[in-house]
């Protein structure tokens, strides 16, 4: 009986140790999570350690970041002449055939990383876009069809080889009178990038940033899980598709059904080809995993106006990009080395 | 009976019992706002987040047998329609807290009320 | 007991229990929380490992869940699944509460058969649909597994002593 007893107390006092330890080592992590409606969409950032006024501080700091880069981007902000100003978009498109325009840092590395992107996909990228955008009335208060004779006008004003930038002074010329940029695609994965790097530099070690569904994870969930972002399906908002599991990287979406408008009965998505000018309808959703957020803002748009094929056929051909895609057939494509990151449903 | 079952009998009573309201009590202290989540054969194939609203909503689930549909009502969400032979899934009615749920074991379909977003992803990218 | 009378009575034994087992399920359904029932075939399987074993008690009941099966037309569905996680581990748990735990009367043991058959069926139910959801109805099903238990408890026990006289 002694003996028992004996093991029955060290048992007990393992399972004590077991529970108390995991106890302890749980509570010690919190969880600082803020909100904030920025670039037209709700921006949520969540942080994850143990000191929680360093977690709200990077996260105010972040958020900070994320509102300056907005500000600098804006293009719609006419009414109000305090925001226009601050944008340096409006000034560059203001200026466009005019003359060139100084810019802050961050605008003109955006701007260069999307000349550079606009060569990669041969033009099929192209944030010269803003005409195309504006015949359309998207992002103002009416949208309508435009003809193809006011398409072709315009679509000789979308090329991104008449940005000329000036490194050595920090200048953007927009060259033809009439460009003007629209970096609707873009802004928000720079600006979640630059959020995510801030947090880093404050010693955040985990992360997560969804600025309207475009997803940023730092470093690992509770330090030593995956995070688990599903991708939703493009037809069914209370569905997923897929499940990913991320560790330091960025999903990104662009989908044929997120502000669609409808015109005369037939709707169309405001992810507009600079090569012809209206949407296109290869895809429902494509998703670009990789560890950039801007990279991946980019090229979810790029390869989404492309040809399903094509599309996975580049994401294959980039080193550090995956893709997932949901194509007009609702048959999914995704590059190789996604198999391992995804679960389909 | 000896006093070994009599002894079993009241035991098991009272730890059930007392299970039992702990559960109704610590459940119905929870936010109403919770998911519902829904799981077909062993993978999450809904998830709804449950608002207070009068909206009905409606939903479809594909079962391993057929096909099921799910009713969503102010914060509380019942099964309508199957085609497994007991229904009993739909005989459980409404359930509105987290731990609560509604199993169709012939179709492999369980409704659910999540507590703590345990099941659900991190994020969802679109 | 020669083998072949032993084999005569076991047959006896399933066919009374298939018997119960069907009845049973013919009876309409109570209440809404799956997993409530009578558990009446289990009368048997506790006099079968009061008379004879734990082989016996397994094999009989066994034996009960397919014929009961059969006869239903559930064969090898959900409801079998878990009818015989059920059979399983509640002939187990009375056989060995039985021999090994001897504070307890035939009463208890029932007791003891209706709650592991209840467990044996919630733990089934989670490994079907990789729930743990399920784990919530316990209490309830444990509290229903109580009078249950007792009234086969109380049948099993008059039915046996009369055989024992008989015998």
């Amino acid at each position: 009986m002694k003996k028992y007893r004996f093991v029955i107390a060290t048992v007990l006092l393992f399972l004590v140790i077991l529970i108390g330890g995991s106890i302890v080592r749980h509570q010690n992590i919190h969880e600082y999570k803020s909100e904030e409606f920025l670039m037209d969409t709700l921006v949520s950032i969540s942080t994850y350690g143990t000191d929680t006024d360093l977690l709200k501080l990077a996260t105010e700091e972040a958020f900070a970041e994320m509102r300056r880069i907005a500000e600098l981007t804006n293009r719609f902000s006419e009414s109000d002449p305090l925001t226009y100003k601050k944008s340096d978009v409006n000034r560059i498109n203001k200026m466009a055939g005019i003359e060139a325009v100084t810019v802050d840092k961050d605008v003109f590395n955006m701007l260069k990383l999307a000349k550079k992107y606009n060569e990669l996909t041969e033009g099929v990228f192209d944030i010269t876009i803003g005409p195309v955008m504006d015949l359309w009335g998207f992002g103002q208060e009416e949208q309508s069809l435009p003809s193809s004779l006011e398409i072709k006008k315009v679509l000789e004003l979308v090329d991104s080889k008449n940005i000329i930038l000036n490194e050595d002074l920090c200048t953007v010329y927009l060259s033809r009178k009439s460009m003007s940029l629209d970096l609707g695609a873009v802004a928000k994965g720079y600006a979640v990038e630059k959020a995510v790097n801030i947090l880093e530099k404050q010693g955040i070690k985990s992360a997560l940033i969804d600025a309207g569904g475009n997803i940023r994870v730092l470093g690992k969930k509770d330090n030593d899980k995956l995070w688990k972002v599903g991708i939703q399906d493009p037809r069914d908002t209370s569905s997923l598709v897929g499940i990913l599991s991320l560790v330091d990287e960025s999903a990104v979406t662009s989908g044929d059904y997120y502000r669609s408008i409808e015109i005369n009965g037939k709707i169309y998505n405001h992810i507009i080809s600079p090569k012809t000018g209206f949407p296109v309808g290869d895809n429902m959703s494509v998703t670009v995993i990789t560890k950039d957020a801007f990279t991946a803002d980019v090229l979810s748009t790029a390869l989404f106006l492309m040809e399903s094929q094509q599309a996975v056929a580049l994401a294959e051909e980039l080193e550090g990009i995956e893709a997932f895609i949901v194509n007009a057939d609702q048959e999914i494509l995704m590059t190789s080395g996604l198999i391992e990151k995804v679960v389909v449903k | 009976m000896t006093k070994a079952d009599k002894r079993l009998l009241i035991i098991i009573f009272i730890v059930s019992f007392f299970a039992y309201a702990l559960i109704q009590l610590y459940f119905n202290h929870a936010l109403s706002e919770g998911q519902v989540i829904v799981k077909s054969r062993g993978e999450i194939v809904k998830y709804i987040h449950l608002q207070n609203d009068e909206n009905v909503q409606r939903l479809e689930i594909e079962g391993k047998v057929g096909l099921l549909i799910i009713e969503i009502k102010d914060g509380m969400v019942r099964m309508v329609s199957s085609n497994c032979p007991e229904k009993i899934c739909i005989k459980q009615g409404w359930i509105k807290n987290p731990g609560q749920s509604i199993v169709c074991v012939p179709n492999e379909v369980v409704v659910y009320i999540d507590n703590d977003n345990e099941e659900l992803p991190d994020a969802i990218t679109r | 007991m020669v083998k072949t009378q032993k084999l005569v009575y076991l047959s006896l034994f399933v066919t009374v229990a298939t018997a119960l087992g069907f009845i049973e399920m013919m009876l309409p359904y109570p209440m809404p929380i799956p997993g409530i029932k009578l558990g009446l075939a289990n009368i048997v399987t506790l006099l079968i490992i009061y008379l004879y074993g734990l082989k016996e008690g397994l094999a009989v009941s066994l034996l009960r869940v397919f014929f009961v099966s059969f006869l239903a037309g559930t064969f090898l569905s959900v409801s079998f699944m878990l009818s015989l996680s059920g059979a399983i581990l509640s002939t187990l748990i009375m056989y060995l509460f039985k021999k090994y735990v001897a504070v307890f009367s035939i009463i208890g043991i029932s007791i003891i058969g209706a709650l592991a058959h209840n467990i044996g069926q919630v733990l089934m139910v989670i490994l079907l649909i990789k729930t743990k959801y399920v784990i919530f109805y316990l209490p309830i099903l444990l509290i229903t597994g109580l009078p249950t238990g007792l009234i086969t408890g109380y049948i099993a026990k008059y039915l046996l002593s009369y055989l024992n006289n008989t015998k």
